[in-house]
């Protein structure tokens, strides 16, 4: 039972940034893309679920062959957590006056069709591209921490709900990122390893969502500003 | 197996690296951002101490302006009246006839007018009654002679266990005192005006009743910002080098402006 819990966890734990949007909406030109990444990862990882089942119910042969496995389905989610949360961070306050920066994104998807036209099978899980995820999405977050650091117009940038965003972004990235890089040979360790690892991965993406829900609820619209008297 | 066991190491050492790099990095973060916080709050220390340096330059200014004026009055206009007047009753009205002698004495009730108006602008102005017989009485004189002139009922209950605070904290009380009431008589067209304090944990609550037309705490936050309220930006800039809070409310029997105002422990 805690095993499917777990495992179910990419789809429930996306609920709860979700279930804020919905009960207190979201500042729309900030968190666009946020809101667009909580929606299409509830699509992929859902969809990923039911080939499982699928698979599990011995009916995979009346799956359309794209969706004989939920591989090439991480690789798109990948390829949406960069470029969505790429998009979220370097368009912030501190780093959207960066001009080299708005090239990367464009270069990295270039990248990414030539890797999957030339290189690898976009229908098996690519190491190289979560590890380009890791990397890239560790190194916007550490370029905008290093940002609020200099930055002098605002005290309390830890309170801000895209601090908080990349704080969980990187605890993600940074602790997943030798599982992902690992992940052809730790399948083949033994079954408990594997387990343990998936469940350590698993965990860090509850973590992730909470603290994305968080944050979303830190931002969310006030109804009513009420002016204080000095 | 070897390198199975390899995998397992490397893995795990990953993760351990990286969770010391992550919280070591947030460590970092919050040493920074709690060093910006410190650095943003003495600078706002700083800021504060600095407008408060003005406000009181510009308070002592406007003091010692006032008493100045009021010694002039006093001791020059005053004196030149008085003169004035002791020439005027000089004149022997006897020997006028009656047309001069109603012009005569017409003058001589008007110079007294006058001079008790200069005497009585000039103790305005001046802070001697608050100097030897404190707040309390100065407020009281105030009233007196600025209200009851008028046709408005006007009272006062002062609590006597206030003494003194110092020359300054009493002067300023004082001046808001002045010119609240002064405001309330030009544009309150109040029939009532009462005037009471009490002596609490170290601060002087004062409160300025009337039953006329007065402010709300909004109004008086958006006149304090208009040009034209010279006044009640006096008001608040003393409230602020006090350390003070006003407060206007309305009720159901009128208008009422809290002042209060801390004050020094009494010494037993």
């Amino acid at each position: 039972m805690f095993y499917k819990i777990i495992v179910w966890s990419e789809v429930w734990a996306l609920l709860i940034p979700l279930a804020i949007i919905i009960i207190w909406g979201y500042k729309k030109k900030e968190m666009t893309p946020l809101v667009i990444y909580l929606i299409v990862a509830l699509l992929i990882f859902s969809t990923g679920r039911g080939v499982s089942l699928m698979y599990q119910a011995k009916l995979a042969h009346k799956l359309p062959h794209f969706l004989k496995s939920n591989h090439p389905l991480y690789n798109i989610n990948s390829i949406c957590r960069v470029l969505l949360f790429g998009w979220l961070i370097l368009n912030s306050e501190l780093l959207k006056n960066i001009k080299p920066l708005k090239f990367i994104l464009p270069i990295y998807l270039l990248l990414v069709i030539l890797d999957m036209t030339f290189w690898e099978n976009p229908m098996a899980l690519s190491t190289i591209l979560t590890i380009a995820e890791c990397t890239l999405l560790l190194c916007f977050c550490i370029l905008f921490f290093f940002h609020t650091i200099r930055d002098e117009s605002e005290i309390n940038w830890m309170g801000k709900p895209l601090f908080l965003i990349c704080t969980a972004l990187v605890l993600y990235e940074a602790l997943n990122f030798f599982i992902f890089l690992f992940f052809h040979p730790i399948a083949n360790v033994n079954r408990k390893f594997g387990t343990i690892t998936m469940i350590i991965s698993s965990s860090l993406f509850i973590i992730f969502c909470i603290m994305i829900a968080v944050a979303l609820y830190r931002n969310r619209p006030l109804k009513k500003q009420i002016k204080t008297v000095p | 197996m070897n390198s199975d066991i390899d995998i397992k190491y490397l893995v795990v050492a990953g993760i351990s690296v990286m969770l010391v790099l992550f919280a070591g990095f947030l460590i970092l973060l919050i040493f920074s951002q709690r060093k910006k916080l410190k650095y943003q709050q003495n600078m706002q220390k700083l800021r504060e101490e600095q407008q408060n340096q003005l406000i009181e330059a510009a308070v002592k200014s406007e003091e010692t302006e006032r008493h100045r004026i009021a010694e002039t009055l006093h001791d020059e206009v005053g004196a030149i009246l008085s003169s004035a007047k002791l020439h005027l009753l000089g004149i022997k009205a006897e020997t006028l006839d009656s047309g001069d002698q109603q012009l005569h004495e017409k003058g001589r009730t008007l110079m007294n007018e006058v001079i008790q108006k200069v005497r009585g602008i000039s103790h305005n102005l001046h802070s001697n009654i608050l100097k030897e017989f404190g707040l309390n009485e100065a407020v009281r004189d105030f009233i007196k002679k600025t209200v009851n002139s008028s046709a408005i009922e006007a009272e006062t209950a002062l609590d006597e266990a206030y003494t003194s605070s110092g020359h300054d904290t009493d002067i300023s009380t004082y001046r808001m005192v002045q010119e609240l009431v002064n405001n309330i008589l030009k544009y309150a067209n109040a029939s009532r005006i009462l005037i009471s304090s009490t002596l609490k944990n170290d601060t002087l609550h004062l409160v300025i009743y009337h039953n006329g037309e007065g402010l709300t705490q909004k109004e008086f936050e958006d006149l304090t910002f208009k040009k034209e309220g010279l006044g009640l930006k006096n008001i608040r800039n003393r409230i602020i080098l006090l350390k003070g809070e006003i407060q206007f409310t309305k009720d159901d029997d009128g208008y009422r402006i809290h002042i209060d105002v801390p004050v020094k422990p009494a010494t037993a």
